[in-house]
């Protein structure tokens, strides 16, 4: 149909010109938040020294929540500004049908995925297999690239319902979707299911796998000073912080979405255009994102996951004994 | 609203999520330093005296993984002694992170002397003094001098404002100056954005660097 096609070709324009204009007020937003993030940081690594300390000394059940509460914190602050988690989700929220209630699963289990594999990797792989922190930080690496692979797959799969859609719609954009499928496609519904759980998985498993360097900071300090246990304790109380926070963002998105679809009474036939188009658009983004992240990881860790960290001059006399 | 309003509004979320930076930034450690300017009879400067305090996160890694190699036990005198030691010759390619200069440029560093670590409230300090080649003249010109680190993996930072002593039989004539640069937004958030395996550009701490200048009358 002459009309849709032409309002395909607008949309497409105006969500790239779009992209580039908001760039702009975030912008500014976002620095105030990195330059907040950039003290934060210091704060950060003295608090938890400071409170593991108190742990083995004092072994008070304060200190420990202390530590817990921390960790909490920043695990919510943390995941305002950077991370890759916030962002698969709420691409995938915009770009899909999906509903609040998916949103908010692949939010908790990342999460909660993500202080396992951090758990996993320094005591599991440092102090019952001996790796040393050299070692844990390449298997770090290494899990980071398959999740960014995930990523890139998520992404490919967005632009892959897209463009069925798209197709489905050029062609007959008068028929309602369920009636051709529904004749020679068996079980649909059942089809749909599995499918689903499948991205479901994937979306967990591409935000979770990758470890969150704080809790990796945390649980080796934690393993330094003798106090496991509250290091585990104070990991999963990052990942409820950053489940919270990401959550709240995937909540945001939803919601304004929905509200901007009631407003503009997008209904039939545009409505599907424009989630044909925002799946391409975000998958494309999703993509170029985990493109982005895979080749800074391999630009910078290329051999050697700590080989910055290990050549500086005031580093390397810590790795020596190692 | 209209539908491309609402398009509009939608790629504003993409334009949020672009903003995303890796997670663990520039920085990773901070020295909190104070430093002794030693001036001889004619106000000309001959050494820097240097006290660097590391953060605790430094100072409990060092504890720990330096006391390991060494055969274990406390991290005692000695070998607080061979990690100042240890850390002096790994810096002494990179001019101890300090540079000072007169009119002339920048000063040759002859050697350094009595390097030391001790335990500060818990953390480690490390002491030594940097000897010049040829003194500074400080009646002529003024002298400047920085201390910290180009690729702003350790941020270094002069602790308190009179954390600057000027050491000599005629330093009473001489005065310092210590000015905080004041980074744009876009250097702070470049380094924010180079992770901790990440190469940062050769001179991204000197947007970071505290400047101090010696004058005397």
């Amino acid at each position: 149909m002459q009309i849709n096609k032409r309002w395909f070709a607008l949309a497409v324009i105006v969500i790239s010109a779009g992209t580039l204009i908001a760039c702009i007020p975030f912008q500014q937003l976002y620095m105030s938040l990195v330059m907040m993030t950039q003290s934060g940081q210091r704060l950060f690594h003295d608090e938890i020294a400071d409170k593991l300390q108190l742990i083995k000394t004092t072994h008070s059940y304060a200190a420990t929540s202390s530590l817990a509460l921390v960790g909490f914190l920043y695990g919510a602050l943390h995941s305002v500004g950077p991370g890759h988690g916030k962002v698969v989700v709420s691409s995938y929220l915009l770009a899909s049908k999906s509903g609040l209630k998916r949103g908010l699963i692949v939010t908790f289990l990342s999460s909660l995925l993500q202080a396992c594999v951090a758990i996993a990797l320094v005591y599991g792989l440092m102090s019952l297999f001996g790796l040393t922190r050299d070692e844990t930080a390449q298997t770090a690496v290494m899990l980071e690239n398959f999740s960014f692979g995930l990523i890139i797959l998520i992404g490919l799969a967005l632009i892959g319902r897209g463009a069925r859609e798209l197709g489905r719609l050029l062609r007959s954009p008068h028929e309602e979707c369920c009636s051709c499928a529904c004749g020679h496609a068996p079980e649909p519904q059942k089809l749909n299911k599995v499918h689903d759980l499948a991205s479901l998985a994937g979306m967990v498993f591409s935000i979770g796998l990758r470890p969150c360097s704080g809790a990796i900071l945390l649980l080796l300090f934690a393993g330094l000073v003798g106090v496991y246990g509250a290091g585990v304790l104070a990991t999963f109380a990052m990942a409820l912080g950053t489940a919270l926070t990401t959550g709240s963002l995937a909540i945001l998105t939803v919601q304004s979405k929905s509200l901007a679809l009631r407003l503009t009474q997008t209904s039939g036939d545009k409505l599907r255009f424009l989630h044909a188009g925002l799946g391409i658009a975000g998958g494309l983004m999703i993509i170029l994102l985990g493109t982005a992240f895979l080749s800074s990881n391999s630009a910078s860790a290329q051999s050697d996951g700590m080989s910055v960290a290990k050549d500086h001059p005031l580093m390397k006399s810590l790795y020596q004994g190692k | 609203m209209s539908l491309n309003k609402t398009v509009l509004f939608l790629a504003c979320f993409f334009a949020l999520d672009l903003s995303s930076l890796p997670a663990e930034a520039h920085p990773h450690a901070w020295i909190d330093y104070r430093t002794q300017v030693i001036l001889n009879d004619d106000n000309k400067v001959i050494a820097l005296k240097e006290h660097w305090v590391f953060d605790s996160t430094y100072t409990e890694f060092a504890l720990h993984d330096f006391n390991k190699g060494k055969g274990g036990g406390k991290l005692d005198h000695k070998l607080l002694m061979d990690l100042a030691a240890e850390n002096l010759k790994n810096l002494k390619d990179v001019d101890y992170f300090t540079i000072i200069e007169d009119r002339g440029g920048k000063k040759k560093i002859a050697s350094v002397s009595d390097p030391h670590s001790y335990l500060v409230d818990g953390k480690i300090a490390l002491d030594f003094t940097v000897w010049l080649k040829d003194p500074a003249d400080v009646v002529k010109n003024k002298v400047d001098y920085m201390i910290y680190d180009p690729s702003y993996y350790v941020s270094m930072l002069h602790d308190k404002k009179d954390a600057i002593a000027l050491k000599g039989k005629n330093a009473s004539s001489c005065t310092s100056d210590l000015t905080t640069p004041n980074p744009n937004k876009a250097t702070v958030s470049l380094a924010a954005a180079i992770d901790k395996n990440g190469k940062a550009p050769d001179d991204l701490g000197t947007y970071f660097a505290q400047r101090m200048t010696i004058t005397c009358k």
